[in-house]
């Protein structure tokens, strides 16, 4: 880990199921940019391809940065590793059962669960029990749980998830047939409860275990594969990993800790976009970064961004530390369809990257979002893609007709934007409003290829003023993965209530301890990082916590039980100071700056200079300007609307909206009316 | 603006997710745990006029009835000088409520004093008094599950936070600091709803609010018309059976009878011919009857998706004479009103499935088992378990059903093992999960019933119950067979005791009970259920070998 100062010679890629991006900070620290076909055959070639196109010479190259998908597919197409699971005695189909939650479509008689990531079969029991304080019911049967293990091992098993009842309360049991399977059956993965989600809640915490043991394999392999590949190349640096927390661990951690990459992509965009907005000055954000298929929104009050405990992949919960974010189904290839009450709808249906929007002549046939851009104007096909790519604008039209509402194609469009956009506006409340946050003095950042195209809109709706649109916002993600620090999160399940133990000394010094520990096994020297600590605390009687964040200054119940309630407030709307506290579990977060100083390039002068163009928005048709953003150079302003290509992205400028570049070359749109 | 169909589009999805965000609120933030755990609770916003005009989609039981319990309450109450500080309050289960646990509140939205709407929301309370706590089984009169509120028209500054209504109501409630706990959730979701009602008036005025309202009515109702019209003309009878009163062991079922009538794009249900109502809790108020029809119907419709608000209910006319199971006279005690409401639904099946054969799955457990364990120290502090537990859901044309999952009227999660044992000292699970063969084996198979065994750690404990199936099991439809029924035993000294539907009974320290719930009933004949369906299931021993081969027809020697 040295070089810990340095400017450059660091590299982030992202793996995307279309194209692979590649940023890269060269020895001054000025940052270059590459994009390439990912390779789905053999994913990791992308990365050697992008490295060896932009000529880049690995041996000096200090640290490469990876964010993967490949964790997150694997648990999708069910294509993990043979694995089989060892539970209690009498507990065999927690994983089958699940919590039987019905949450939406609730009229429905033909509702099917998500799919568990286990077959019954690969499912087997172990005599045991420990009681809810750790307390030893009935003793771990060793020679009963090596049959069950041997019966896995005639089926050829690579990996063996345990989590047995109450192992957060004591894991020895778990510890023991951990350490028998890995003497005897060397070659097979191991992976206990205790040790990838220590927390209660049997269910959530063995899905969380049997996900990590069914991908990790397979994620190791892959990560192997690509240090085998790199250190060929000459490449002698350190290799890193993103998490879904946003940020990055050891490529070493990996394998045992799949399931903290599951949401990497998304949360590495939202660490570039806090890095952006420091380096602007910009205190509170809200994050929009618009793909393909998909928006996700993120709010970090203070650039910090918020982080939940739980995610749900394919309907199956994973715990694990995960930005907060709110994701709607409407992205670039999102169809528009008129519904069964005559009302229009637009995604979650995608036309995805095949056969996509219909003005990409690819034999798309049902209209998008893009068709709906293109038609209003907002997309330009001469600026779209950096020019690269032609944009069949008759046939956008001719399916925006096709949907039969007055006004014809302009009118579908402009309708399909306006719900777009409002769409995303009510993802926005729902992690601000909802939260108690009032998002009217946030700045928007926009990323994504379509965020900076949308953000202005949308802010328009929600009352906010401002929107960054950052350098090259259609790779944030890999500028994230470049940036973004060690971050190691963990937690310790400790049921009590408030008044019978607090964030003392003593606490604040065994959670010291345990995070020594996890920063060891992730490969941090001590006095390398810093430690914050989460307490989630509920009212005795509910079933959902909050957590409060502190830094490692002791607090007594008192105080604890004030941020409780401030949090309570603020969230639910009420506090009652009749009820009881407790405390369910503690977090311990551990984070390790990258202290790398890097800067982009600023605006090349180039490109179209602007013209005039027509655009068709809010009902009405207003004459604007096109240009290559490239052309605004830092310190100069233009009056919306106005449409700013560039090879990665579209920025829209609404009317009574401004943008200026600014030193950094970033650009900000304000309101200006 | 008012008739710009985008914006009334857009602002009909607005009502939607704001009322969404008032339920989320409440669930999170709610001590019930019913609550929290079955979603028993709804939100809604209503118009000035008391129509749901948008719902959050909690569980069916509440969601399709609570713009009659306001319509109920406007009926009793003088609205007409309704200001901010007012509210409605009332859980009557003869004024347009469920039962007693259930608190419904409405507060008004007041939009530069002018009225704009009403927040709704309806939440199961723990504890409501009455004549024993958790399950007073042996009630026979109304009056002995609870305090009953009528609509009452209060004003919150002067009437709650230490008013005389409030301190009146939980005086009457075992557990009152959680229960105004509940009701607090249950202002702050209203109070959220509202917040969002007046965010989308300042922004586009309070007569395109107005107009998103009526055009989400509007909407609703025309996808509920279009999918009626999709079902052929005519008339159909449908009959179904609870298995007695729950007051002795061989009481004689009790009869559902209903008349389905599909004319154009509307349905009739007319129920007359049931049973007449009992004297035991069984009976089901008018509102959780209404709940089970409309939604017998709609889940059978090729469109289950539309969103639920009083437009679904324009195109039905429900008929339910007074005197009978599903809309007895007033006083008559209803605290297990599921399970009649669940046998509307199945009768409704029944008639329906005489002609859209292939949209009507199987039976289903289909049942509320509430299973509590309460414990009472002659010293120290009470602890009651309650689990609520499902079985398995009917099989359908293309579909096998789901194992283990409450009712559709209803939404009660599994409760962790491992909270339960934290929170209970009196109770060990000693074991929980499938039983092989419990599912009617179909083309489609119906999903299968579970088990759960508990060790009893303590003397002082009691167990009561109440639930349906354990006698007439789940049936399954077009040539497959029926699910297992429901059981409960307890093992003592080596002896079997063998409990009913409806039981209480005091435990012993040292004493071992399990529960067996229904598998649901199947869907076409056996031997056409796909041979490598088969094959797993017998791989992951859900299926039994003697199963496989004289019900399935499968060779065993097949290659698996």
């Amino acid at each position: 880990m040295a070089g810990r100062e340095s400017a450059g010679n660091r590299i982030g890629v992202e793996i995307g199921g279309t194209f692979t991006d590649m940023v890269w900070a060269d020895a001054e620290g000025v940052l270059h940019t590459g994009k390439t076909p990912s390779t789905p055959k053999a994913i990791h070639e992308a990365v050697l391809n992008i490295v060896d196109e932009a000529g880049i010479d690995l041996a000096g190259i200090e640290q490469v940065t990876h964010g993967s998908t490949i964790a997150t597919n694997a648990l999708i197409m069910r294509k993990g590793s043979a694995t089989g699971l060892l539970t209690t005695a009498g507990f065999r189909d927690v994983v089958i059962l699940g919590r039987a939650d019905r949450d939406h479509d609730i009229y429905n008689m033909r509702y099917v669960h998500p799919k568990p990531p286990i077959r019954r079969g690969m499912i087997r029991e172990v005599r045991e029990r420990m009681g809810p304080d750790g307390s030893v019911i009935e003793a771990l049967d060793l020679d009963q749980a090596w049959r069950e293990v041997e019966t896995f091992l005639r089926q050829g098993v690579d990996g063996i998830a345990i989590s047995l009842l109450h192992a957060y309360a004591n894991p020895a049991h778990e510890r023991a047939l951990a350490a028998m399977i890995r003497e005897r059956a060397p070659r097979v993965a191991v992976f206990a409860s205790h040790e990838v989600s220590p927390e209660f809640r049997e269910y959530e915490r063995s899905v969380t275990t049997v996900v990590n043991a069914f991908v990790g394999p397979a994620v190791k392999a892959y990560i192997d594969r690509l240090d085998a590949g790199l250190r060929e190349q000459g490449y002698d640096g350190v290799l890193r990993i993103m998490q879904s927390n946003g940020g990055v661990m050891s490529a070493h951690a990996a394998g045992d800790n799949a399931v903290r990459m599951l949401l990497s992509g998304p949360a590495a965009g939202v660490r570039a976009a806090v890095w952006l907005a420091a380096r602007n000055g910009l205190n509170d954000i809200i994050t929009l970064d618009m793909g393909g298929t998909s928006t996700d929104v993120a709010i970090a009050p203070g650039l910090i961004a918020s982080t939940v405990t739980e995610l749900k992949i394919d309907g199956l919960p994973i715990r694990t530390a995960v930005i907060d974010m709110g994701t709607i189904g409407a992205g670039g290839g999102s169809i528009a369809a008129i519904d069964r009450g005559g009302f229009l709808s637009v995604g979650p249906e995608s036309a995805g990257a095949l056969p996509g929007p219909v003005c990409y002549g690819r034999g798309g046939e049902r209209p998008t979002v893009t068709d709906a851009q293109v038609v209003a104007g907002l997309l330009q096909p001469d600026n779209f893609f950096g020019g690269r790519m032609a944009l069949a604008a008759d046939a956008a039209r001719e399916a925006l007709a096709g949907l039969g509402l007055a006004g014809g194609p302009e009118a579908a469009a402009d309708s399909i934007l306006r719900i777009v956009n409002s769409n995303m506006a009510s993802a926005v409340r729902l992690i601000s409003t909802s939260r108690g946050i009032d998002p009217r003095d946030f700045t928007i950042v926009a990323f994504g290829g379509g965020g900076p195209l949308h953000a202005a809109m949308v802010a328009r709706e929600l009352g906010i003023r401002r929107v960054l649109v950052p350098w090259s916002p259609g790779i944030a993600s890999a500028l994230g993965l470049l940036i973004a620090d060690t971050m190691i999160d963990a937690a310790v399940s400790d049921l009590h209530a408030l008044d019978e133990g607090s964030l003392d000394a003593a606490r604040i010094e065994a959670l010291s301890a345990r995070a020594a520990f996890v920063a060891q096994e992730n490969g941090l020297a001590q006095d390398t990082y810093e430690l914050s600590v989460g307490i989630d605390m509920r009212y005795a009687g509910q079933a959902f916590e909050l957590t409060i964040w502190t830094d490692t200054t002791a607090l007594d119940p008192a105080a604890l039980r004030e941020l409780f309630e401030a949090e309570h407030r603020s969230r639910y709307g009420y506090a009652r100071a009749a009820l009881g506290v407790e405390v369910v579990s503690y977090r311990i977060r551990i984070i390790a700056h990258s202290g790398i100083q890097v800067e982009t390039p600023l605006p090349s002068g180039t490109g179209k200079a602007a013209h005039p163009i027509e655009i068709a928005i809010d009902g009405r048709r207003v004459s604007g300007v096109s240009l290559t953003r490239d052309t605004l150079l830092p310190g100069q302003r233009l009056a919306g609307p106005a449409v700013l290509g560039e090879p990665t992205s579209t920025t829209f400028v609404p009317p009574g909206w401004e943008v200026e570049c600014l030193p950094s070359g970033d650009l900000m749109m304000v309101d200006v009316e | 603006m008012s008739n710009d169909p985008t914006l009334l589009n857009i602002m009909a999805r607005a009502l939607q997710s704001a009322s969404d965000e008032m339920a989320a609120n409440l669930i999170r933030s709610a001590f019930s745990a019913v609550v929290r755990e079955a979603r028993d609770c709804s939100t809604a916003l209503l118009d000035a006029q008391g129509n749901v005009v948008a719902q959050a989609e909690m569980i069916p039981m509440q969601t399709a009835a609570l713009g009659a319990s306001f319509a109920a309450a406007a009926r009793q109450l003088d609205l007409s000088q309704v200001g901010p500080d007012h509210f409605i309050i009332m859980n009557d289960p003869y004024s347009g409520g469920q039962h007693l646990n259930d608190i419904i509140l409405f507060t008004p939205i007041f939009h530069e004093g002018e009225l704009l709407g009403w927040s709704g929301s309806t939440a199961h309370h723990l504890d409501i008094g009455g004549g024993a706590a958790g399950v007073n089984t042996g009630a026979t009169e109304l009056i002995q599950e609870g305090l009953i509120i009528p609509p009452l028209l209060l004003e919150r500054s002067r009437d709650w936070n230490g008013g005389m209504a409030e301190r009146l109501i939980f005086a009457n409630v075992r557990t009152p600091v959680i229960g105004m706990g509940d009701v607090d959730a249950q202002f702050a979701a209203n109070q959220t709803g509202a917040t969002r009602v007046l965010d989308l008036a300042r922004r586009y005025g309070a007569p395109t609010v107005r107009a998103a309202m009526a055009g989400a009515l509007d909407y609703s109702e025309r996808r509920m018309r279009a999918a009626i019209s999709d079902i052929p003309d005519g008339v159909w009878t449908g009959e179904s059976f609870l298995d007695g009163d729950g007051l002795s062991e061989d009481a004689k079922p009790i009869r559902i009878f209903v008349t389905v009538t599909i004319r154009g794009a509307e349905a009739e249900m007319d129920f007359t011919g049931t049973d007449p109502q009992v004297r035991s809790m069984f009976n089901s108020p008018l509102a959780s009857s209404v709940a089970g029809a409309v939604t017998a119907l709609r889940s059978i419709l090729n469109d289950t998706g539309m969103p639920a608000n009083d437009g679904c209910n324009r195109p039905l006319r429900i008929v339910i004479p007074e005197g009978t199971l599903l809309n007895p006279r007033k006083g008559a005690p209803v605290r297990a009103r599921a399970t009649a409401a669940c046998r509307a639904l199945d009768a409704v099946h029944d008639a329906l499935g005489k002609i859209i054969r292939g949209r009507v799955p199987g039976q289903g457990a289909n049942s509320t088992t509430g299973f509590f364990l309460a414990y009472a120290p002659p010293q120290g502090k009470m602890a009651i378990h309650l689990d609520v537990l499902g079985g398995g859901w009917g099989g359908a044309k293309d579909y096998d059903g789901i194992h283990a999952t409450d009712h559709v009227l209803s939404s009660c999660r599994l409760t962790p093992t491992e909270s339960i044992e934290q929170l209970n000292p009196h109770v060990r699970i000693e074991a929980f999960g499938l039983i092989q063969d419990s599912w009617g084996e179909g083309a489609f198979n119906g999903g299968m019933g579970i088990f759960r065994r508990y060790r009893i750690l303590t003397d002082d404990v009691t167990l009561s119950l109440y639930s349906d199936r354990f006698r007439l099991r789940p049936q399954g439809r077009e040539g497959a067979c029926d699910g297992m029924p429901a059981h409960l035993e307890v093992l003592r000294d080596g002896e079997t005791i063998k409990l009913g539907a409806t039981s209480t009974f005091p435990l012993r320290k040292g004493d071992v009970v399990e529960i067996r719930l229904p598998g649901g009933g199947g869907w076409g004949a056996p031997h056409m259920r796909d041979r490598e369906a088969v094959a797993r299931d017998l791989e992951d021993g859900m299926t039994s070998v003697r199963a496989a081969r004289e019900i399935y027809a499968f060779e065993a020697d097949a290659p698996a």
